[in-house]
């Protein structure tokens, strides 16, 4: 926030300290402005990238163990014990059926076991679907990573929907966290993205300017090393850039951005395959779905764990190794909302450069015009 | 978001130019220039919020029709598989019974409860996995079901209520949110601007004919002129959501027999677009609603009712971005006024130093600090 002004009176200000002469004022920089300054540095810092981390990083954390508190000690285990209380019925029902056909004639039998049966699970798919039962009880379900996972679907607006708050409270937190929560993932979008952004560009034109020839669409200043290239971009028509001399407005074509992205989630769908024994269809439409922050999250329960990564049925066998993995899926969940981010920032700026071009053409824009067409922007727009 | 707002200006900038460019470029003749108009007024319509409004509604009809047609044929498979577990579970009660000649009443009791559990687990798996629902497929992916899927997909929802469970049920899924995104993205943006012009303009209208009747004219004249400058406060943006929410709760609180709570927690998940999936409207108990024709209306109404209220969260979004830019400008020109001042106090400067007024109008109070220094 330091704009131009305040860095200029700094710098006066130092060069005035430094070269020791004029009149030296009373000094009273002591501590109250030793404070200020550490103030002002924690918060700076907190807007760099390494600081918005943290703060994610802590927010989730924060939020897993309040979300711990609240569904996990103290949520009810109502559905749990209605599906008890169902089988014991059920049960009963069965020997009134068993005890009444005194020969045991097994044609009829099995018609009115199946039909008991049949009763008894109309009874138990409500269950699951409206009341939203687990098989699991809360304290269990609501192990530490599993909140974890939770926290980062609110906030992300992924959503698995896997575990849902039972409680009131649990509803409100869930209500009050997500408010905090978005505008700090959107915070930690944009600027990872940037940042990200930044590196991929200065890798790329790194990668790039060794070999012009195969990427002849870029013909950049042959042998030019420097990240920073001067506006000697696609030769003489289109000199957008023509601004500023400045080469950051050259892009990277879209493809490589969906590469990227490609192969991103053909890596997760890898791990994913191999750790919970999807196919590798299935373990890439998870990462996508996750990534794209659609979250169909009840769909990821595929025979070993009825819960999204990890979490076996019963909740005990491989505890530690399930809770390693649910942490892993989180941070690559994160790392992936930073990538996608970065790859909207790049596809922001290609396009843009696009559809200029093409409106140029169309005779819409004036050859000097800046100003944009009515498409690009929108189109591109999403990543704040 | 500042490089975002100063392209909003720019295109609004932009659209104008072209516009005028366009009606000057028709005079001219020749099919080339005519097709070339024509293709231009298509794109420029298509970019107008009834067209994006359109397309998104097609889009979704589309999805709805193209997820039913594919889903369909899962359906007879998850029959089977549910027939095959009750036959299943039939034959090893059967056995239990047959194996324990005598029938001794808690013995029995307790083999028939664990196979009653294995049972019950695998019917909850097959309802969580493949989101068996007691109804066959035909009913459960009805067209307003599956059109709220569509929406659930593109808008980025994602309840889970239903899920494909076909390969190729999610390979469309797949390609399907690869363009329904951004043309998503579109509309949100496009409806913000629309709905963030109107209401400014609702607000302008409020405030200057509440202002009319409270001051005497001289202070009128003073407010036309500034009238540019009116930025919408974020807090009647808040009033505005927190209306629609309620607006929400209570209809879906009366509808679908939630309570309060329940239902503003429904609400907030969908608009936030967080989508827990835990409440959907329609979706309730699997069995004992049928898909009746009410719901069906309902479910339209739903699809509604949350399409506008992404386009009201995306003009709460640029109005609070446009007064958030406006106070930081205003944070920003404070900051620097009071680093001058401290600058003075610390005699850094002189007062016939080059910078010597960091901005021209201010308040009375750096006039003061700089007699007092004088003074000094």
């Amino acid at each position: 926030m330091q704009t131009a002004y305040a860095r200029m009176v700094y710098g006066r200000y130092q060069q005035r300290t430094q070269r020791g002469d004029g009149v030296q004022p009373r000094r009273t920089t002591t501590f109250a402005h030793l404070l200020k300054d550490l103030c002002r540095r924690l918060v700076a810092f907190m807007f760099t990238q390494v600081g918005v981390c943290g703060l994610v990083v802590a927010y989730n954390i924060m939020g897993a163990f309040v979300f711990r508190a609240i569904e996990g000690e103290h949520g009810d285990a109502a559905p749990e014990e209605a599906a008890l209380h169902l089988r014991e019925d059920a049960v009963r029902k069965l020997w009134n059926i068993t005890a009444r056909l005194n020969i045991l004639d097994q044609g009829q039998w099995r018609q009115e076991v199946t039909g008991a049966l049949e009763d008894f699970q109309d009874r138990v798919v409500p269950l699951v679907k409206a009341k939203g039962y687990r098989g699991v009880y809360p304290s269990q379900a609501w192990s530490f990573s599993a909140a974890l996972m939770y926290s980062l679907s609110v906030y992300t607006t992924i959503g698995y929907g896997n575990l849902t708050p039972r409680t009131e409270w649990g509803k409100i937190v869930t209500i009050l966290y997500a408010i905090v929560g978005m505008p700090l993932m959107l915070l930690y979008m944009s600027n990872i993205g940037e940042v990200l952004a930044h590196i991929f560009k200065f890798i790329y034109f790194r990668v790039c300017s060794c070999d012009v020839g195969s990427l002849g669409y870029y013909r950049t200043a042959s042998g030019n090393l420097r990240p920073v290239p001067v506006n000697a971009r696609r030769g003489d028509e289109a000199k957008e850039g023509g601004k500023r001399g400045q080469g950051s407005r050259r892009t990277v074509p879209i493809t490589y951005c969906l590469l990227v992205i490609a192969v991103y989630v053909a890596c997760g769908g890898a791990i994913f395959s191999q750790w919970e024994r999807w196919s590798l269809l299935d373990a890439c439409y998870f990462s996508y779905i996750s990534l794209s922050t659609i979250g169909l999250g009840t769909w990821c329960d595929v025979a070993l764990s009825p819960q999204v990564p990890g979490r076996t049925v019963a909740g005990k066998s491989e505890e530690d190794e399930v809770e390693s993995q649910q942490i892993i899926v989180t941070v690559y969940l994160l790392v992936g909302s930073a990538l996608v981010a970065m790859c909207f920032n790049l596809m922001q700026e290609e396009t843009i450069e696009n559809l200029k071009s093409f409106w140029r053409k169309l005779g819409c824009l004036r050859k000097n015009d800046d100003g944009e067409s009515s498409e690009g922007p929108s189109v591109s727009a999403h990543g704040g | 978001m500042g490089v975002e707002r100063g392209r909003a200006s720019q295109r609004s900038h932009g659209v104008v130019s072209q516009r005028s460019y366009g009606t000057s470029s028709s005079s001219s003749h020749g099919s080339k220039t005519k097709c070339k108009n024509c293709c231009r007024k298509f794109i420029s319509f298509m970019c107008t919020q009834v067209g994006v409004g359109g397309l998104v509604v097609s889009y979704a009809i589309l999805g709805a029709f193209a997820f039913r047609t594919i889903e369909k044929k899962g359906g007879d498979w998850q029959t089977n598989h549910t027939t095959h577990i009750h036959d299943d579970a039939v034959t090893t009660l059967w056995n239990y019974t047959e194996r324990l000649n005598v029938l001794h009443k808690e013995k029995w009791y307790k083999d028939v409860d664990l196979a009653l559990l294995d049972f019950q687990r695998d019917i909850v798996m097959v309802v969580k996995e493949d989101g068996y629902d007691g109804r066959n497929y035909t009913e459960l992916w009805d067209f307003p079901a599956s059109l709220m899927f569509c929406l659930s997909v593109f808008s980025m929802i994602g309840y889970g209520h239903m899920t494909p469970t076909t390969e190729w049920g999610k390979i469309a899924t797949v390609i399907y949110a690869v363009f329904g995104i951004p043309l998503y993205i579109v509309y949100f943006m496009n409806m913000g601007r629309v709905f963030a012009k109107s209401f400014k303009f609702l607000y302008r209208a409020m405030y200057r004919c509440l202002n009319h009747g409270r001051k005497v004219a001289v202070e009128i004249e003073g407010e036309e002129e500034g009238d540019e400058a009116i930025i919408v406060p974020s807090t009647a943006c808040i009033w505005v959501m927190i209306f629609y929410m309620t607006t929400g709760t209570i209809m879906f609180a009366e509808w679908e027999e939630w309570t309060y709570l329940d239902s503003c927690y429904f609400s907030f998940t969908s608009l936030a677009k967080i989508g827990i999936g835990d409440f959907v409207p329609g979706f309730e108990g699997g069995f004992e609603k049928a898909s009746s024709h009410d719901s069906q209306t309902k479910l339209i109404i739903n699809f509604m009712y949350l399409l506008i209220g992404m386009g009201i969260i995306a003009m709460c979004y640029t109005l609070m971005k446009e007064e958030i830019m406006v106070k930081l400008r205003a944070l920003e020109h404070d900051f620097k006024e009071k680093l001058y001042i401290c600058g003075l106090k610390l005699g850094l400067y002189e007062e016939e130093s080059p910078y010597p007024e960091p901005r021209p109008t201010m308040h009375p109070r750096p006039r003061s600090v700089r007699k007092s220094v004088r003074r000094r």
